[in-house]
């Protein structure tokens, strides 16, 4: 009985603390907390971030305010609740940025810019919302003149970003800006460095020397900014990776393969077996043969 | 004096016997009944082809999802069927158990009947039967179609070439038995008989060549069925994925073959009235040896379920429940009950070891072995690893349509036709061996062998 009741009880202590692993609230750090949108929400940042929702958020989240959400656990809450209305913007942009439990992290897949948009599209559910004075975060883009030129300084064979403004008819570098540096891969970039633009407006990238390039080394670079209203990108293809001759999984013999390109060893074991019945069958043919001649020369 | 006695009272019981065994080689009014029947059954399932033909494989059950249905079950069942006369002829033959040679015949004209036929069934399957020359042409070594084609189409040539070698000196003694029969059936005999004399270098020749087709036929007999079970095997399907797929189909082949061996014997024992030849000790001996590879069927099974059953991996899982509780499970416990299990525990009590009874135990080992196929082929394919969606349910389950069914019996006719042809063209028990092992000739060669083992 003693026994009995400590297990039920281990496994309720068991559910209890797997449970909660999933759905346990990541805390999101105050400055996080405090973040404001860089732009007003409108009804055009709220149609562009349904069309958002609909395609990254909706297989699990459902429509917002019908509560279809997929059948999972913990279910994923739905974003029109009261209780998820209840986070500040700022909680909503980290936990949309850094995922949470099940949810995976969109800080990859959608710029800042679209974040925030997906979040105007969730707030619009919520009548009583009023959106915060925006703030400033210092170290922004914050003109529509500014430029980012993505370069490779071969002397000191490195990586760098100039980020300039028109300010009357000349370029004004712009300094303390963060940028991040992604490499193009087949499913999404991947992020391989992150600098801030010095007083000249240049920022210089620290990029691996092992990203495997294209057949001749190339790799397909990609500069963004980030924190800002607008924001900067800027490409390069520079002979900065490894040289990867992709394999062709057909140039060798194989189960896989066409017939003349099928393994050695079968190609033998094939012939072998019918090659091998064949002259059996033919060496009792000449048996055969053989009585008859015996009979034939009797008679 | 008294030798000459003895030869001449050998001579005429030698003679009574190839007598009483070329009765059976005639063409009576019951045969082309039979015959007849048959053809114009065959006729109806051929039009069933035909509207195949015309319509296209639609008019089939076989859809996207279960796209192997009755025809391949029913090819699974030929190939099987035919390994009888490796059984009988090549491992129990060469075993030098002598009480077989009756029935090496029949065995070896099943293997040969169900072995021609098992390439038409495949070409059933197919939607453009005119590509079929594809093939070959395109086959890919690396392929187990291939190897299946090779394999069977092999198998059918030495089996016939097997039963024509143990034919030669009973075709010779045909051409003094046969008055009174077809003068283009004596010609044939003459022809195929090679000018036989039953020399003692024939003899030994015959002897050897025999001794060489067994020896041939059992890896090719064992190869045929386990490149047919490859078919399956090499696939990811849960149901299908099975290491033991080879010896598990050679094994449930033994046991479906020996079936149809216990049918066929007890239709020629009745209608040939070869009592005399095919006794209850045949029956007695057949039924152990069924026994036999019964129980190791039945250790096959127990393996090729019980080990993913007791896994319970996500997808064996899915496909177990259907098989064993769910949808399919009526037809597979009748099937592993009245098919494997009852026959196997009636067939350890004496009594229905007699003819009668195991005609009975035959047909529903054979039934069973046939929807065993069945169960084989079909079940799988209904979970694929993707889910079905937005398809009308009859893309879903499987049920074969009359025009399939029709056209699934037509090999099953074809069977039967060539049987019956063959075991009126020629003497059913082997003449010259039965004469052999009952001492009435002496074998100059047997002294000869013992000496050299």
């Amino acid at each position: 009985m003693q026994l009995n009741r400590i297990l039920i009880a281990s496994i309720t202590l068991l559910i209890i603390s797997t449970s909660s692993l999933f759905s346990q609230t990541t805390s999101v750090p105050s400055e996080a907390k405090n973040k404001t949108a860089p732009f007003l929400f409108t009804p055009e940042t709220i149609k562009t971030g349904e069309q958002i929702f609909n395609a990254n958020c909706k297989s699990c989240h459902g429509d917002p305010g019908k509560a279809n959400y997929a059948k999972l656990n913990p279910i994923p809450k739905d974003p029109a609740s009261p209780e998820y209305q209840k986070n500040s913007d700022g909680e909503m942009f980290y936990i949309l940025s850094n995922g949470r439990g099940l949810m995976p992290n969109f800080v990859n897949t959608l710029n800042e810019a679209q974040r925030w948009q997906v979040i105007s599209y969730i707030r619009s559910f919520n009548k009583s919302y009023k959106q915060p004075p925006i703030k400033s975060t210092g170290e922004v883009v914050k003109t529509e003149t500014a430029k980012m030129i993505l370069a490779f300084d071969k002397s000191e064979k490195k990586v760098f970003a100039t980020i300039t403004d028109s300010v009357a008819g000349l370029r004004k570098p712009l300094p303390d800006i963060t940028i991040k540096l992604f490499v193009k891969r087949t499913f999404g970039s991947l992020l391989v460095a992150e600098a801030s633009t010095g007083k000249e407006g240049i920022a210089y990238f620290n990029t691996p020397a092992d990203i495997p390039g294209d057949s001749l080394g190339f790799l397909s670079l990609i500069a963004k900014t980030q924190g800002n209203s607008k924001e900067l990108i800027s490409t390069l293809n520079e002979k900065l990776g490894v040289v990867t001759k992709p394999k062709n999984l057909l140039d060798q013999r194989a189960w896989w393969n066409v017939n003349k390109m099928a393994p050695v060893w079968l190609i033998i074991s094939y012939l072998f077996g019918v090659v091998g019945i064949g002259i059996t069958v033919v060496y009792i043919l000449l048996q055969l043969r053989k009585i008859k001649k015996i009979n034939d020369s009797a008679t | 004096m008294a030798e000459s006695q003895t030869n001449i009272q050998q001579d005429s019981t030698v003679d009574n016997l190839i007598k009483d065994l070329f009765r059976t080689v005639r063409l009576n009014k019951g045969f082309n009944i039979w015959m007849g029947f048959l053809s114009v059954s065959l006729v109806i399932c051929l039009y069933a082809y035909y509207i195949q033909l015309r319509d296209g494989l639609g008019v089939a059950g076989i859809r996207d999802y279960v796209s192997w249905g009755i025809y391949i079950s029913n090819f699974v069942f030929f190939v099987a069927t035919s390994l009888v006369g490796m059984l009988v002829s090549g491992v129990v033959g060469l075993s030098g158990q002598k009480w077989v040679t009756p029935l090496t015949r029949i065995a070896e004209i099943i293997a040969v009947a169900f072995a021609a036929v098992a390439g038409l069934v495949i070409v059933s399957d197919m939607g453009r039967p005119e590509r079929l020359v594809n093939v070959f042409i395109h086959g890919r070594v690396q392929s187990p179609i291939l190897w299946d084609v090779t394999v069977v189409t092999t198998y059918f040539l030495i089996s016939l070439l097997l039963l024509y070698i143990t034919l030669i000196p009973d075709l010779a003694y045909g051409k003094d038995h046969l008055e009174g029969r077809p003068k283009l059936l004596q010609k044939l005999y003459d022809i195929l008989s090679l000018g036989w004399k039953g020399r003692k270098a024939e003899v030994k020749i015959l002897k050897k060549s025999t001794i060489v087709m067994l020896i041939l036929i059992i890896p090719v007999a064992l190869s045929i069925h386990t490149v047919t079970s490859w078919l399956f095997a090499v696939t990811l399907r849960p149901g299908w994925d099975s290491s033991i797929f080879g010896p598990y189909f050679v094994s449930g082949a033994f046991v479906s073959g020996l079936s149809c061996l216990v049918i066929a014997m007890y239709f020629f024992r009745k209608n040939y009235k070869l009592e005399d030849y095919i006794t209850d000790f045949h029956f007695d001996k057949v039924a152990k040896l069924l026994v036999l590879v019964s129980l190791v069927y039945l250790y096959f099974n127990l393996n090729e379920f019980l080990v993913p059953g007791y896994k319970m991996k996500k997808f064996d899982a899915v496909h177990l429940r259907e098989l064993l509780a769910g949808e399919h499970a009526l037809l597979f416990w009748s099937v592993q009950g009245l098919g494997l299990i009852i026959p196997i525990i009636l067939l350890l009590i004496k009594p229905f070891r007699k003819p009668l009874p195991m005609l009975i135990i035959g047909i529903f080992v054979l039934a069973g072995s046939w929807l065993k196929r069945y169960i084989i082929v079909v079940p799988v394919q209904e979970h694929p690893f993707l889910p079905i969606q937005h398809e009308p349910s009859n893309f879903m389950v499987y049920s074969p349509t009359l025009i399939e069914i029709l056209i699934s019996i037509a090999p099953i006719i074809m069977v039967l036709m060539i049987i019956s042809v063959l075991a009126k063209l020629f003497p059913i028990i082997p003449v010259w061996e039965t004469v052999v092992h009952k001492g009435l000739i002496k074998d100059e060669t047997e002294i000869e062998n013992n000496n050299h083992i």
